[in-house]
């Protein structure tokens, strides 16, 4: 009786609820397409797309309507209720204007095709085409435009573009729920009213910012030098939305034109009362092309980085409805693409050496020495015969001349007060690799700029045409050249050859992106990730292990390990919570590695943020004491003697070794966050791990710890 | 259930640690301003949250910051009102709600009493705890004040025993102190003005009329106050030299001139006696008691809304366990930070090495360098543990590596009045032996002759033509006018001796700057400039020697230009003599014996300039009073010649910069 009353009352809060989350189809819609788990309707008037989920009849809507759009302006009210939008620089202005279904006046012609639509709009008055296709797939509806199908009038150079920016878009009270962003390891922005507290929205270029055109960000600092840490990047082409009250959640995958996209996320207040994010295809950039030291003219590139580019939508329900199930759907689309490799889950502590380091010298610059190999490899014994276990090693400032003075040098020979080559070939084949793997650390990418260059077709130029240069923050060499892709090849090459068999650590080839102007030509970052990729496999075809430095996610199959993922967001205000999203993607395929555990000044909250991410830990020696690297561009290693770290690896490598053994090679499946600071993360094979994070116990979890539960 | 031990620390430490753990992150680097640059280290504070919403209050362009047993105080000036909130940002009172109308300054006394300077109503109120206002201070009446200056409290701060200290905008005297019970004490740490050379010409050159139209130079008002348990006096002054001060009892600063950040906006002291100050851009110092700057950290938002990063930071203020509040004005949040184990160690380390407690800091230090062993703070504590214990040798490496020239002075006397006692018998039985040496080679020469053939040698080497002129050289300075007649007459001295003796001039130039003992070197360690020193010594010379060239030979001048070549090759051996046993005695000389090192420098450059002088009268033949006119001349030439280098160099950049200039327009508007 009692369990009828309550399946009763249960019923009719349904009944009640319902009415709120699941609206009617608005009017206008007209059924395009159906599968077995979803409806597509469409407008054909601004190409507006409704998502039903049939098992529950919840609604995705992605534009907003014309009542939630009242109060804005005319250019925003179009963009919140357009399917696409498109902004352009025409001859008059340097600052790009923007139209879409409504804002420029469109003739768009609507043409149902097989599981879904075609429409080509036009704009008579910019001579702007194209041809926008929306199909239902498996799991979610697709947009794209085809490269083919964009034309543009006389004068008229399109600078971007955007698909259903406000796919999923509410306003405070319409629905729980947040938005992720790939922001360092995963992070959540809630969708929760914040009453105008913020003024910018989050606006991260996907891949990294783009050195051929952003000038790196320069704050007066203190001292000469940069306080500001830099901002992690975004290394996947993802955002996602979930839509709690509804159960209703998609991923946004950027399947085509990634290369050169932002990823722009508006909380309510920021601009419009909706919460909505977006990609933004970028065709053409805007950059100052100066003509004197001082002065420059503010223009945009005359040809566009012209390709196709299309967005995935996922879409979640039930019990996926969720960040987890956001990582999971990713997963399976990467898997689906055979973009995820499967490697070994065998645990290996990361202990990594910095052997000799660039000091200005009197004529000739010198070289301080750090590690020699054979002290490398005696500390790798000592740290065995400690029951450190099995351990993952790579050296770098190996190279003839130290760290920062060999960048761009091409050549393969090792430091002779190291040992050289006949001591790094010694240390290399010293251990099993049951016990340790050593490798060679190798910067392909960077060059010092007090060596000579053929700087038309080596050195990687802005599109502005000056000599692209990374600021390293540091002296004696304060910036650094970026070679270009060829000349990386070549040098991979050469490398290969030199050090055929060796495995090799490289940091920096997979996480930056960049377009360049060289040779009387501007490459777009699109060739640069195909070329770096192929330089990479290179490599790849000689060594058995290739470790890689926060690799993107089209670097993922040529890694064997991914070294320092980011465990902490850039600390926007706005972000509401931190998520482990890759290590959701990357758990039980790729093994990845927390950044130095030496510059944490919190060690017990990284060490347990570790633990919760599945993260695995790394370490930096030095034989000699780092007081040596005073006055060079490693002094930032200020911390890093075996004796204070010993302890520490030790007990480490328990925890982490108890924790791989637990877990094994099964996959994360979810993450939940059960109060502040305090989470679970749940394995596929049954194993959670409790950690509490907080100031304060929570249940029976004191403090500071956490527990591995099966 | 496990937990994460805190490795690395030792149990001693425990009792320092901040009691709250740390959320990871932090959107800037620490630094650490040491040796004239920055480097980055540990990071000292970490934000732990920020606060823009306190209770269901916001606040509106607020300027002031405190804190007080467990709540903070916050001026929220646009609102007219103070908040008194949980240190979690939740608002338990409001204050002066309806009575307050610009309140710009807060503090909280040892008894619990609000200050609340209120700019707008020229007055400094006093509320209890209830709200109620108990005081209100207005402009004093004594004549002391000065009944023309304006009263306009925009900070304010009260010691132990009662006394107001109180900003007033624009008040150029220094602080207001008041008594509690309102009476005029005087004014406190007043800032001062310095004339600047320009501003001395035209006070010595103007008319009376225009003098008086010019603005009166007046010290910079203080932007902030605040006072610590022992009722010492803090300000900071926005675009002063030294923008912190601490004031003792006689309102004398006891700082150092603090460098490197502008526009502090606030400071506030630890019970540590940590000094911490905020500028407007958002950069957080620490300073030890002393002014010295341990830590910058935080930074200016770019806009990007990152949490420890601000936008117009007003305040600061510190809570019992030594956490930072930091009040955005622009934002109107107040972002929280907490120190980590590293900046804790290192602040009791510098607490006990204050207090002069070396040994017990020991262990402290040598964590502070196990986290940072670049730290020149560490190195400078740990070396006073090791000159206490008596570990000369090592205080000497600690104190070198942290540039500490007077406890590297202390080691070396020590160490080398420790070699002197061991040594010196030995030193006087081996010069004694080499004299009995020298003295038995002399007459065993003198009976068989066997040393003739290396003699021989020697002579016919010594009267080579160089080393012929070499010796003649060094005599210059015995009988200058005979080395000079000889250089122009009787061509003692040719151009590849003068040449050489140039080069051998920089090669000890050269030494002297980069190889003299640590304490008496003038240039940083590791630092070198070689092509800077070749360019400065050579050109000099080569300046010297056309310039005066130049103004001789229109002067009537008899020399050529070789013979001041070579004169002038001469006039330098002072410095190839005397110079080397200088760089040598560095090296053993400590800071007592530094006169013996600056003597011989007056010494060589008296010498060298009394033989210019002879060498110009010997060589032109010129009386005294024409030689210092033609050397006065010389001088005037040679400043000419570099004007004119600099206006050509800067005039073919700016055509060069005008030919790419114009290429890269066309290129630009062609492509």
């Amino acid at each position: 009786m009692r369990v009828n009353f309550l399946c009763a009352l249960a019923l009719a809060l349904c009944l009640i609820a319902i009415p709120a989350y699941a609206s009617e189809i608005p009017e206008g819609f007209s059924l395009c397409a159906e599968n077995e788990s979803l409806r597509l309707y469409a407008n054909a008037e601004n190409l507006a797309v409704v998502i039903e989920d049939k098992a529950t009849g919840s609604l995705l809507h992605s534009v907003a309507t014309e009542e939630g759009a009242e109060g804005a302006n005319s250019t925003w009210k179009g963009f919140m209720r357009s399917a696409f939008a498109v902004e352009y620089f025409n001859n008059r202005s340097p600052m790009p204007e923007r139209v879409d279904a409504y804002n420029g006046f469109p003739t768009i012609s609507f043409s149902n095709a097989p599981n879904g639509f075609d429409a080509i709009i036009s704009y008579e008055k910019t001579g702007i085409t194209l041809t926008l296709q929306v199909r239902l797939a498996s799991d979610g509806v697709t947009a794209q435009i085809p490269a083919d199908s964009i034309r543009e009038g006389e004068g008229i150079r399109i600078s971007a573009v955007y698909l259903y920016p406000f796919m999923g878009a509410s306003k405070p009270g319409d629905t729980d729920g947040y938005m992720l962003i790939p922001e360092g390891a995963g992070a959540i922005i809630s969708l929760q009213d914040n009453r105008g507290k913020y003024k910018a929205p989050y606006r991260k270029r996907i891949y990294g910012a783009n050195i051929g055109i952003d000038k790196e960000s320069t704050s007066p600092g203190a001292g000469g030098r940069s306080l500001l840490a830099e901002p992690v990047e975004a290394s996947v082409p993802v955002y996602g939305i979930a839509r709690e009250s509804e159960g209703l959640a998609f991923l946004a995958i950027a399947e085509a034109g990634q290369y050169n996209a932002e990823i722009l996320s508006y909380p309510n207040g920021v601009v419009t009362p909706y919460n909505w994010t977006a990609f933004r295809f970028i065709f053409r950039e805007q950059y100052t092309m100066h003509t004197t030291r001082s002065q420059g003219i503010l223009t945009s590139e005359s040809d566009p980085y012209l390709r196709d580019i299309g967005v995935r939508f996922a879409v979640l329900t039930g019990q996926s409805a969720n960040y987890s199930g956001m990582a999971q759907a990713y997963k399976s689309y990467l898997k689906g693409k055979g973009q995820l490799p499967q490697k070994s889950a065998e645990y290996r502590t990361i202990v990594d050496f910095l052997g000799a380091e660039t000091k200005k010298g009197a004529i000739f610059d010198t070289v301080v020495k750090m590690t020699s190999a054979s002290q490398m490899g005696d500390i790798l014994q000592e740290l065995l015969d400690n029951n450190v276990g099995a351990m993952h090693s790579s050296w770098k400032g190996w190279q003839s001349g130290g760290l920062s003075g060999s960048y761009g040098s091409g050549s393969a020979k090792v430091e002779s007060s190291l040992g050289g080559n006949a001591g790094a070939k010694n240390l290399l084949s010293r251990f099993s690799p049951n016990d340790v793997i050593v490798s060679l650390q190798q910067d392909f990418l960077l060059a010092n700029t007090k060596r000579l260059y053929n700087t038309s077709s080596d050195i990687a130029k802005t599109v502005s045409q000056t000599l692209a240069l990374k600021s390293t923050n540091a002296q004696p060499f304060d910036s650094l050249y970026y070679f270009t892709p060829s000349k990386i090849k070549k040098q991979v090459s050469k490398f290969a050859s030199a050090w055929p068999a060796a495995p090799i650590s490289i940091p920096s080839l997979a996480d930056t992106l960049f377009s360049f102007y060289s040779n009387g030509s501007v490459h777009s970052r699109g060739e640069t990730a195909e070329a770096l990729a192929s330089a990479i496999s290179v490599i790849k075809d000689s060594s058995p292990q290739v470790f890689l430095g926060q690799p993107f996610d089209y670097m993922w199959p040529l890694a064997d390990c991914y070294l320092d993922m980011p465990m902490y967001t850039s600390n926007y205000s706005y972000i509401a919570a931190e998520v482990p999203f890759l290590p959701m993607v990357l758990k039980g395929s790729l093994p990845y590695y927390a950044p130095y555990a030496n510059f944490e000044p919190n060690r017990e909250e990284f060490c347990l943020r570790m633990i919760e991410y599945g993260a695995l830990p790394s370490f930096l020696l030095t034989a000699e004491s780092p007081e040596g690297l005073r006055d060079t561009n490693s002094d930032y290693v200020c911390s890093s003697q075996l004796e204070v770290f010993l302890p520490a690896i030790v007990e480490y490598s328990g925890i982490f070794r108890e924790l791989s053994e637990a877990v094994g090679s099964s996959e994360m499946s979810s993450h939940e966050i059960l109060a502040s600071g305090v989470s679970r993360t749940s394995y596929a094979s049954g194993v959670s791990v409790l950690v509490n994070r907080s100031g304060q116990s929570y249940g029976d979890l004191d403090a500071m710890s956490y527990k591995i539960t099966r | 259930m496990k937990k994460i031990a805190a490795w690395v620390l030792a149990a001693i430490l425990v009792c320092f640690l901040p009691a709250q753990c740390l959320a990871g992150g932090a959107p800037y680097n620490t630094v650490i301003l040491e040796r004239g640059g920055a480097r980055i280290t540990q990071n000292a504070f970490l934000p732990t949250g920020k606060i823009d919403k306190f209770g269901s209050e916001e606040l509106k362009q607020p300027q002031d910051i405190t804190t007080k047993d467990g709540y903070m105080f916050i001026a929220d000036t646009g609102n007219g009102r103070v908040l008194k909130c949980k240190l979690d940002g939740e608002t338990v009172a409001v204050y002066g709600k309806g009575e307050l109308k610009q309140p710009k300054g807060v503090h909280v006394s040892d008894s619990g009493l609000l200050y609340v300077a209120d700019q707008l109503q020229k007055a400094v109120y006093v509320f209890d705890e209830e709200g109620n206002i108990v005081k209100k201070y207005t402009k004093p009446d004594s004549a002391l004040y000065g009944p023309e200056n304006d009263f306009a409290p925009k900070k304010v701060a009260s010691d132990s025993s009662g006394n107001v200290y109180i900003v007033s905008e624009g008040g150029v005297n220094g602080i207001i102190q008041l008594s509690k019970e309102g009476d005029f004490f005087g004014y406190v740490g007043a800032n001062s003005t310095s004339l600047t050379l320009r501003e001395v010409l035209r006070r010595l050159t103007f008319t009376e009329t225009q003098r008086a139209q010019l603005k009166l130079s007046v010290p910079s008002s203080p932007y902030n106050v605040c006072t610590d348990q022992r009722g010492l006096v803090y300000t900071v002054t926005q675009g002063a030299q030294d923008a912190l001060k601490k004031f003792n009892l006689a309102s004398v600063n006891m700082l150092s001139p603090t460098s490197g950040i502008d526009l502090l906006t606030d400071v506030c002291v630890s019970s540590t006696e940590g000094i911490f100050a905020v500028s407007q851009y958002g950069y957080i110092t620490e300073y030890d008691r002393d002014g010295r700057l341990l830590f910058v950290f935080g930074g200016p938002d770019d806009g990007s809304n990152r949490s420890g990063l601000f936008v117009s930071a007003m305040g600061i203020a510190l809570d019992d366990q030594e956490n930072l509040y930091v009040l955005d004005s622009e934002q109107g949040s107040v972002t929280a930070f907490a120190r980590t184990e590293f900046a804790a160690v290192m602040r009791q380390a510098l607490f006990l090495y204050h207090e002069g407690l070396y040994l017990e800091s020991q262990e402290l230090w040598e964590y502070v360098l196990r986290g940072d062993a670049l730290s020149v703070m560490g190195h400078a504590g740990l070396g006073e543990v090791w000159y206490k214990l008596g570990e000369y040798d090592k205080a000497l490496e600690a104190f070198r590596f942290a540039l500490s020239h007077n406890g590297y002075s202390e080691s070396f006397w020590e160490l080398r009045n420790e070699w002197l006692m061991n040594n010196l018998a030995y030193v006087i039985l081996g010069i004694l032996g080499l004299a009995i040496l020298a003295k038995i080679l002399k007459t065993t020469n003198r009976k068989t002759g066997f040393l003739k053939p290396v003699q021989a040698r020697a002579e016919k080497v010594s009267n080579l033509k160089i080393p012929k002129e070499f010796r003649f050289m060094a005599r210059t300075f015995r009988n200058p006018a005979d080395a000079f007649y000889g250089v122009r007459f009787e061509n003692r001295v040719s151009v590849p001796s003068a040449t050489l003796l140039y080069i051998l001039f920089f090669l000890i130039y050269i030494a002297g700057k980069y190889g003299a003992g640590f304490l008496f070197k003038t240039v940083p360690e590791g630092h070198y400039e070689l092509g800077t020193d070749f360019v400065l010594v050579f050109g000099v010379i080569a300046a010297v020697v056309i310039c005066n060239n130049l103004v001789c030979s229109i002067n009537d001048g008899e020399g050529k230009f070789r013979d001041i070549y070579a004169g002038l090759a001469c006039c330098l051996t002072p410095y190839v003599f005397i110079k080397p046993i200088l760089i040598l005695l560095t090296h053993v000389l400590t800071d007592n014996e530094r006169f013996i090192i600056s003597f011989g420098g007056v010494f060589i450059g008296a010498a060298v300039l009394i033989l210019v002088v002879a060498m110009v009268m010997e060589i032109q033949a010129y009386t005294l009073a024409q030689t210092a006119k033609i050397l006065l001349l010389t001088l005037f030439t040679a400043a000419m010649l570099a004007v004119t280098l600099v206006i050509a160099w800067a005039l073919v950049s700016q055509v060069a910069d005008f030919v790419s200039a114009l290429a890269r327009e066309a290129y630009f508007r062609a492509g």
